[in-house]
């Protein structure tokens, strides 16, 4: 993005008198900052690409006429340069109080960059008259607009526009009365903006600022850590004061350079929310539990009592420890979390099997990436991705398929739309147009369930056409002849009415694909979410494979993970079928290598699911669960019978930050730490393993995650002792091969490693696979797959498609975000995405109340028009309590990955029904309390 | 308690919780069906048009033919099958004064401010005829009836101070016979077809 390397040998040159070197391609500005010369400037900002627009930084060149303009000049050997001659410095002088004259009196950025120039250079008061001021721009919770603070140097625009791809800020009007403006010159908050921040974070003066004045208070100390939510893993910085986070921005880390999205920068709030359980909990005699349950997380006192730690925790392994004894270990499960780091989720499984002495040890990864993760390791040997999401800048084409990472990875997304930007060929593929489809060189709105048509009708067309790399299947890739004849049987034309693509659009993107150079694939929830989920990412497998588009940069797979550590939690052996990396547990090899390691017995049955765990608690054969900061009772399909399930348990623990659905059902809840009151590894989607440090202390009686593990270890007779995450860290690196040679020392000073890292001082591999597979005969191994139509179609009673999913702003079950001031304050009601016809069709409007039916329950929401939405179909995103959409979902399973279908269901709609009362958690009418106050 | 949203510290900002508008649309993004005009108007000509930037100004100018001026929806339906972001399309929009962002009165009325007509007396025009329709220039009278703009120069000096009524050019005109013209004009639902006159002579 910065100027092309267009000389390739440094150039000397003189800088004020002085001989000084130029290394290649760089500009006068930044030779004479290496200098140690600084030049005023204020529309140059290192790392955005130089625009020369303000003219602050203008120098004189011996021998030329006019000033040159140093961000955009680079040096010409013998060049004769001065930076502070009389005519450069009136000149600066000269902008810089021009631009002064334009401001208000006094500055909305302690940081202000002109005010520094203007000191630096010792610039007189201004002279000249004000232009009119336009008037400031309160409309959005997260950003101030003041206007009136604008120097027009357009770094907003470049921060909008050519990093974070979103072309919400622009500049219109002409000459004199140009501005900055928002879409059709809408106030902010009115925008498409969403709210990354990164316009606020490039200004210079202050003009776009943190609202409400969250930017003009000057921190105690900051603290480097990585972003809580999504697995993309940026790294971020705290500002912290009085043990409070005052903001949060972007760090310059391997997979955001800096860059956040409005969940990272805005969303951490949540960790100081009035709700936060700074008690243990234990369950009133008094207080039955429902399925039907109504909460007030305002009021815990109703059904629970407080407690000290030794009491609740007596009683929570006592009753874990009777049903064992009485039951036998397979009486017990424990869920695990995503969120929690590497070492709680590696102490988390190490408990279960251990102390509870099961396997039935599961987490959330079940929910989303399972089946591809069966795929993968049945294909490829390995779950985790190929290349990580930053290779899609050496992608001529990117499949994107059933994703929708402007709102689920947003930073991901700026990747792939700056890849887009430099002339890579995006493919999207989604039943939802989202955002990206406008970057798309090819979108493919299909029609929901069928991605197997589709992918097998690009595969015939590959085969029909000889584009399948024969030396690739010849060298290293077994299972052609059988996929061969598979998708023989799916021609273009004939998958064409069923998946409402085009023939002749299937197999223009199949060529695309498999003749470009380096192609791609990444995926989301959209492909494994379904009954057919495992065959969805099989076919995406086979494409990748017959095409030879794996084992180099800019090719591969990569399924997009969604928390912040759910490719961690997995890899620690967070899941009932295998133990840390991936080791099966019913492999004696392995078992027998675990039992040495943690000195006992192990189980060689492998355990179960998560709903698989649901049905058991239905049937009697589970009574007691340990639940470490997930939320079942929002996040299962059919949320009633899970919620069923956990009310029926004889002896429930939940130890959580909040009093989740599932804690209110709960006989103790222990009050744990949120991610910024801990230290602990985080794995994002590209195999990097980071570090998030503690900035916070726990409030009241809240401890860490760690801690109550081991004390919940030791209460089940286990003597364990781990000082810290470091000391469980070393013990995973026995346990695991692939992060082996990674040491704490080397997280702490790097914040980042990738793996697989097997020996001290491996660099780590970002792509892998470029020699061989890591299975058994080092070949990748191509599984066909039929059509599997989803367990429940679309009928007469039923003629609607319930889709769920996530909102940008919204995290999961919203139990963290709902609480966070902006996120609650931009989304805070919930809401069902339709299409505009079909909603005239059931005679109602946008903002009208619907009611939404399946064959297991009723949700009433807003009705929110969208037309990227398809006809015949809904989108609900599952975080809100009160319409929460899986009452409504199926919890039928994908066979293999054992993955509920979220993606489809038969639904019907009903104009109008009966909004739950609560509609939030609070978060943006805490906001609104703090504007009271102001 | 002041209502939430409401702002006394300069430059704090912090908007309220914007529940109605959120749950209607996500804001500012388009959404079907669109105004029925603008809808007619893409259906016959817009759609037409091949989707590359190349088309933004050929397609503005359309929709403004066609429309009178550019309503949002027409923008929004332009930036979508031209496939730029609306901020762009508003970027080149506002550049050229020929687009108008606001329906447009049924008669136009434009009065020259060049500097023979200001000579001859255009400022005074300007503030009768802005006093009588009460409206600024670049406005449009409350009614619809009035468009009332200023231009730099219509190049018939010799006939200073020159008014443009719904196309028509009206040379040496006064207060008075401007009032007139108005007045005329407003007699006709529909802008009469343009011919040149010499109000004043």
């Amino acid at each position: 993005m910065m100027n092309t390397l267009q000389e390739t040998e440094a150039v000397s040159f003189t800088l004020n008198g002085a001989a000084v070197s130029a290394s290649p391609g760089e500009t006068l500005i930044q030779t004479a900052k290496r200098h140690g010369v600084e030049i005023p400037h204020l529309c140059y900002k290192e790392g955005m690409r130089a625009d020369g627009n303000c003219r602050a930084c203008v120098v004189e060149i011996k021998g030329e006429r006019v000033l040159a303009p140093s961000c955009c000049r680079q040096p010409q050997e013998g060049m004769e340069v001065s930076t502070n001659s009389p005519r450069a410095l009136h000149s600066q002088k000269m902008v810089l109080e021009l631009l002064r004259s334009d401001m208000p009196a006094q500055s909305y950025s302690p940081d202000s960059e002109l005010d520094h120039w203007v000191d630096e250079l010792q610039v007189i008061a201004p002279r000249f008259m004000p232009r009119l001021s336009p008037g400031p721009d309160f409309s959005h919770p997260a950003i101030a607009v003041n206007l009136d603070a604008c120097i027009q140097c357009t770094r907003c625009v470049r921060a909008c526009r050519e990093e974070q791809v979103n072309d919400v800020i622009g500049f219109a009007f002409r000459g004199h009365r140009s501005e900055i403006v928002f879409d059709l010159k809408d106030p902010m908050g009115a925008s498409t903006c969403v709210a990354c921040g990164e316009c606020v974070r490039a200004c210079p003066t202050g003009a776009l600022m943190p609202a409400r004045g969250v930017g003009l208070v000057a921190a105690d100390r900051t603290v480097e850590s990585v972003c809580p939510y999504c697995g993309v893993g940026c790294q971020l910085t705290y500002h912290v004061k009085d043990n409070r986070i005052l903001r949060v921005e972007g760090r310059d880390g391997p997979a955001n350079e800096s860059r956040l999205c409005v969940k990272g920068r805005y969303g951490f709030d949540y960790v100081h929310h009035r709700q936060r359980l700074t008690k243990p909990l234990i369950r009133r005699a008094d207080a039955p539990k429902s399925a039907d349950f109504v909460m007030d997380p305002d009021d815990p006192l109703s059904v629970f009592r407080e407690a000290s730690w030794e009491e609740a925790l007596a009683l929570a392994t006592g009753g874990l420890k009777a049903i064992r004894e009485s039951q036998g270990p397979q009486a017990l499960c424990g869920f695990g979390s995503a969120k929690g780091s590497n070492e709680e989720a590696y102490l988390f499984q190490k408990l279960v099997r251990t102390g509870f002495r099961t396997n039935n040890v599961d987490h959330c990864t079940r929910l989303c990436h399972a089946s591809s993760v069966a795929a993968l390791l049945e294909g490829i040997g390995s779950g985790a991705v190929s290349n990580p999401v930053r290779d899609v800048i050496h992608s001529e084409v990117v499949l994107l398929i059933g994703s929708n990472p402007i709102v689920n990875h947003p930073v991901a997304a700026t990747w792939i739309k700056n890849a887009v930007k430099a002339g890579t060929k995006l493919i999207l593929a989604d039943p939802r147009r989202s955002d990206l489809a406008r970057h798309a060189a090819h979108y493919l709105q299909f029609k929901p369930d069928t991605d197997v048509a589709l992918l097998n009708a690009m595969m015939h067309t590959i085969v029909l056409e000889n584009l399948v790399d024969q030396n690739f299947i010849k060298d290293r890739v077994s299972g052609y002849e059988e996929l061969r004849k598979n998708v023989e049987g799916f021609s273009p034309e004939a998958m064409a009415p069923l998946c409402g693509i085009p023939a002749e659009t299937i197999k223009e993107v199949a060529r695309l694909f498999a003749t470009s150079k380096a192609s791609m694939i990444l995926w989301g929830m959209g492909i494994s979410q379904h009954v057919h989920g495992t065959d969805n990412a099989r076919c995406l497998i086979a494409l990748s494979l017959m095409t030879g588009q794996i084992g180099r940069p800019g090719t591969g797979l990569h399924p997009l993970r969604g928390q912040n550590n759910v490719q961690g939690a997995s890899d620690a052996g967070l899941i009932p079928m295998m133990y840390p990396d991936y080791q099966r547990v019913n492999e004696p090899q392995a078992q027998a290598k675990f039992e040495a390691l943690w000195n006992t017995r192990l189980d060689a049955k492998p355990g179960l699911t998560v709903v698989e765990i649901m049905d058991a608690v239905h049937e009697g054969k589970i009574r007691g669960m340990y639940i470490m900061g997930e939320n079942p009772a929002m996040s299962d399909p059919d949320v009633h019978h899970a919620r069923g399930a956990l009310a029926k348990l004889d002896c429930l623990v939940v130890q959580d930050i909040f009093l989740t659905e599932t804690a209110y059902l709960a006989d103790v809840v222990l009050p744990a730490s949120a991610f910024p009151e801990k230290t602990g590894t985080f794995t994002n989607t590209d195999r990097l393993v980071q570090l998030g440090r503690k900035a916070l202390e726990s409030p009241g009686e809240a401890r860490q995650d760690l801690w109550i593990i081991q004390e919940m270890a030791r209460g089940l007779g286990l003597v364990w002792d781990y000082a810290g995450p470091e000391e469980v860290f070393n013990e995973m690196r026995r346990a695991m091969p692939s992060i082996a040679g990674i040491t704490w020392a080397r997280l702490e000073q790097e914040s980042g490693v990738t793996y697989p890292c097997e020996q001290e001082g491996d660099p780590g591999q970002r792509v892998v696979f470029t020699e061989k597979f890591p299975t058994e005969s080092g070949r990748a191994r191509l599984v066909p797959a039929d059509i599997i139509p989803a367990a429940e179609r679309p009928d007469r009673e039923f003629p609607f498609v319930l889709i769920t999913g996530r909102q940008l702003e919204h995290w999961h079950t919203g139990s963290m975000t709902r609480r966070a001031t902006v996120l609650d304050a931009i989304e805070p009601e919930p809401v069902a995405s339709i299409h505009p016809l079909d909603l005239d069709a059931i005679g109602a409007k946008p903002g009208d109340v619907i009611s939404v039916t399946s064959r297991r329950g009723t949700v009433s929401l807003y009705a929110r028009a969208d037309d990227g939405t398809p006809r015949g179909a809904l989108f609900i995103p599952f975080c809100y309590y009160e319409a929460a959409v899986n009452l409504l979902t199926n919890p039928v399973l994908d066979p293999f990955g054992k993955i509920p279908e979220f993606k489809y269901c038969a639904v019907k709609l009903t104009k109008g029904g009966v909004l739950a009362l609560r509609s939030s958690y609070g978060g943006g009418q805490s906001m609104a309390a703090v504007q009271a106050e102001q | 308690m002041k209502k939430p949203g409401s702002h006394d510290s300069p430059g704090m900002g912090g908007g309220k919780p914007k529940a109605e508008g959120a749950r209607i649309r996500r804001p500012g993004g388009a959404v079907l069906p669109l105004d029925p005009e603008v809808e007619r108007w893409f259906a016959a000509v817009g759609a037409a048009f091949p989707a590359s930037r190349s088309s933004i100004i050929p397609m503005l100018q359309s929709a403004q033919a066609s429309l009178g001026y550019l309503p949002r929806d027409a923008m929004q339906a332009i930036a979508r099958h031209l496939k730029v972001s609306p901020v762009t399309l508003e970027g080149v929009a506002s550049f050229y004064a020929q687009f108008r962002f606001d329906k447009p009165g049924r008669h136009r009325v434009t009065v020259c401010r060049g500097t023979a007509c200001y000579v001859r007396g255009s400022s005074k025009l300007m503030d009768d005829i802005q006093a009588d329709l009460k409206v600024a220039a670049g406005g449009t009278t409350a009614d619809g009836e009035v468009t009332l703009e200023a231009v730099s120069c219509f190049g018939a000096c010799a006939l200073a101070p020159v008014v443009v009524v719904d196309g028509t050019v009206n040379g040496r005109v006064s207060s008075a016979s401007l009032k007139a013209l108005v007045d005329a004009a407003g007699q006709h639902p529909q802008p009469q077809p343009g011919r040149r006159t010499k109000a004043g002579a």
